[in-house]
């Protein structure tokens, strides 16, 4: 016992303490990349969708696949934001499909008087006419939209999701802004 | 024409006009003129479609629990399955040596195949193959036999024997090749050919096994119901210091149906240094035994008949003297058809044995014997790689093609879903 330090004379017994699994850096990324991205990727989903009930399912699918995929991220590919709507697209694009599979579901219905009680006349008119240009436009632009406005990506960030280049995204996003602002200017 | 897009530089008001939108969405000013652009993107951003609090609390809870498959997935739970199951494994960093582990478990495989491939761990031959030839005599042709392993040998042109990692290297014709002989010889048809084998065999032993392996020889020779012609062993006896080295001839007389196998147990008790197959097709001295049998009988008869009817006495003996003749002749012919017919069924073997201390089996194991084996290891390796590359390359290549395609046909697909999707009345 001579050696031994006198902190641990007569200690006979040690209580391990239970042992919690440590995250690893994927995981503890992937809750970065959730905390951050939840109501984006639902913005996004629902506006591809135009169906909010369908947008949560498709929404919690999509983060399932990209939990499960979490540790394949290739940072050399793009940041972890547009491989995360590159996952939510196709399971969009996916319950798009399955959709057609099953039977034509009619879209939800834009409700174009929902309007908040304490705005004027003027911008509830404006309102109207911004929903109902939305509606006008095809899906493929509603997409892009619903990239820029709903979900905040960068161009980069929409050329990545979308597979195209960033010039091609900015002048496609760019036609898409003039369309909506034609549509709306007629409205008024 | 991606390409294309990209090299190609946007339009100056464009640019301007999308750099007003990011500033909006950020809550910056923006130049004057492009104040409706602005109130454009704010609008459009106040159309966000916002999670209601269930439906937050519900995917909150969701990436509580890891985000578990649904039930419905049945593959993705079974994902679910593997992955915690090894969890463990990845949380040491183990993933990381995988590579390098299935990398090592290929050249594993690989050298193992290389070991058994080449031979080395058998022993008993010193990992040295030995060439034997079997080669069908000039003027006869090779055709199948009584027995079956002989048969099976000749219609193969290269067998090889894997017991003893033997090459059998046969000169023969082909079985079926018309003979040369006449009419009569094809007309015995080619079940009933005559072949003539024989067979040379040199074993060597170590000093210590050379009587065991002599008296071994008429062992065998007994229980495959042979005999031994002639049998020399001179030397080779372990009690006698200096003796000569051990040396036995044997000429042995097997049964044609049992030589297969008797040859197999006479190889088995040494090394086999060479053995050499040999075969003669006597068909056609067969057929004129018996043509020469039929027609000395036929002429035996008719004398007996001319005898009978013979009236004076010379003429009695003239026929009688003619009749000795062809009774001679017709012994001779009987003589000639009994001997082609042991020479069949009764095959003459050779047998020599030589106590050799070279073949002395679990001898030292030198250095040069290990860069031996090595290469041979290494040879065999290559060759075991080399060939599983080439059988998996198409393979992989398929299953590459495959991915690619299904991708392609997915995104097709999902393309499709969005330009068929509901809403779509302008374009």
């Amino acid at each position: 016992m001579k050696g031994v330090p006198a902190r641990i004379r007569g200690v006979n017994e040690t209580v391990a303490a239970v042992a919690t699994p440590i995250p690893s850096d994927a995981d503890v990324a992937f809750d970065e990349l959730y905390r951050r991205n939840r109501d984006d990727v639902h913005a996004y989903v629902a506006g591809l969708l135009r169906d909010r009930s369908t947008a949560e399912d498709v929404t919690a699918l999509a983060f399932e696949r990209a939990y499960r995929r979490r540790r394949s991220f290739n940072p050399k590919r793009g940041t972890r934001r547009a491989w995360l709507f590159g996952i939510a697209r196709n399971a969009a694009l996916d319950e798009l499909r399955r959709r057609r599979r099953q039977a034509t579901l009619a879209a939800e219905p834009a409700d174009v008087a929902a309007t908040p009680p304490d705005q004027g006349a003027d911008v509830a008119a404006r309102r109207a006419a911004l929903r109902a240009a939305l509606a006008e436009l095809a899906p493929r632009e509603r997409e892009l939209v619903a990239l820029k406005f709903f979900a905040g990506l960068t161009n980069p960030e929409i050329a990545r999701v979308i597979g195209i280049s960033e010039t091609n995204a900015g002048t496609r996003l760019h036609r898409v802004i003039q369309k909506l602002r034609r549509f709306c200017d007629e409205a008024a | 024409m991606r390409l294309l897009e990209r090299e190609m530089p946007m339009d100056p008001e464009v640019e301007r006009e999308l750099e007003a939108i990011e500033r909006a969405l950020a809550g910056l000013r923006v130049d004057p003129d492009l104040d409706d652009l602005a109130e454009l993107a704010s609008e459009l951003r106040s159309e966000r479609p916002e999670p209601t609090a269930e439906a937050e609390a519900r995917l909150d809870r969701l990436a509580a629990a890891g985000f578990p498959a649904r039930s419905s997935d049945h593959l993705g739970r079974l994902r679910q399955r593997v992955s915690s199951a090894f969890r463990p494994v990845r949380e040491k960093g183990a993933r990381r040596l995988l590579p390098a582990l299935g990398v090592t478990g290929v050249f594993l495989v690989a050298i193992g195949i290389g070991v058994s491939a080449s031979g080395i761990l058998r022993g008993g031959e010193n990992g040295s193959p030995q060439t034997v030839s079997q080669q069908a005599k000039p003027g006869g042709d090779v055709q199948p036999s009584a027995d079956p392993g002989q048969a099976e040998r000749q219609a193969t042109p290269t067998v090889r024997n894997s017991s003893k990692t033997e090459r059998f290297t046969q000169h023969l014709e082909p079985a079926n090749k018309p003979s040369s002989a006449s009419g009569d010889l094809s007309a015995a048809g080619p079940n009933y050919r005559k072949i003539a084998q024989s067979v040379d065999l040199a074993l060597s032993t170590s000093p210590n096994d050379f009587r065991d392996a002599a008296d071994g020889v008429l062992d065998v020779v007994r229980a495959h119901r042979g005999f031994v012609v002639r049998s020399d062993v001179s030397g080779g006896d372990p009690g006698v210091r200096g003796a000569k080295r051990g040396r036995a001839n044997f000429t042995l007389r097997l049964p044609a149906g049992e030589l297969s196998a008797a040859m197999g147990d006479l190889s088995n008790l040494g090394h086999v240094v060479s053995r050499s197959d040999g075969a003669l097709d006597i068909t056609k001295r067969f057929v004129s035994a018996r043509k020469a049998i039929d027609a000395l009988t036929a002429a035996r008869d008719g004398l007996l008949r001319a005898l009978g009817h013979a009236v004076t006495i010379i003429e009695q003996q003239s026929i009688r003297a003619r009749l000795r003749i062809v009774q001679a002749r017709l012994a001779s012919a009987h003589h000639d058809l009994v001997t082609a017919q042991q020479r069949v069924h009764l095959v003459p073997v050779s047998v020599t044995i030589a106590a050799d201390s070279a073949a002395e089996t679990g001898g030292p194991w030198t250095i040069g014997d290990a860069f031996h084996d090595a290469g041979r290891v290494l040879t065999v390796t290559a060759g075991a790689a080399l060939v599983g590359g080439a059988a998996l390359l198409p393979f992989a290549l398929l299953v590459a093609l495959g991915a690619a395609g299904r991708r392609e046909w997915v995104r097709r697909h999902r393309n499709r879903a969005l330009e068929a999707a509901p809403g779509s009345s302008a374009s």
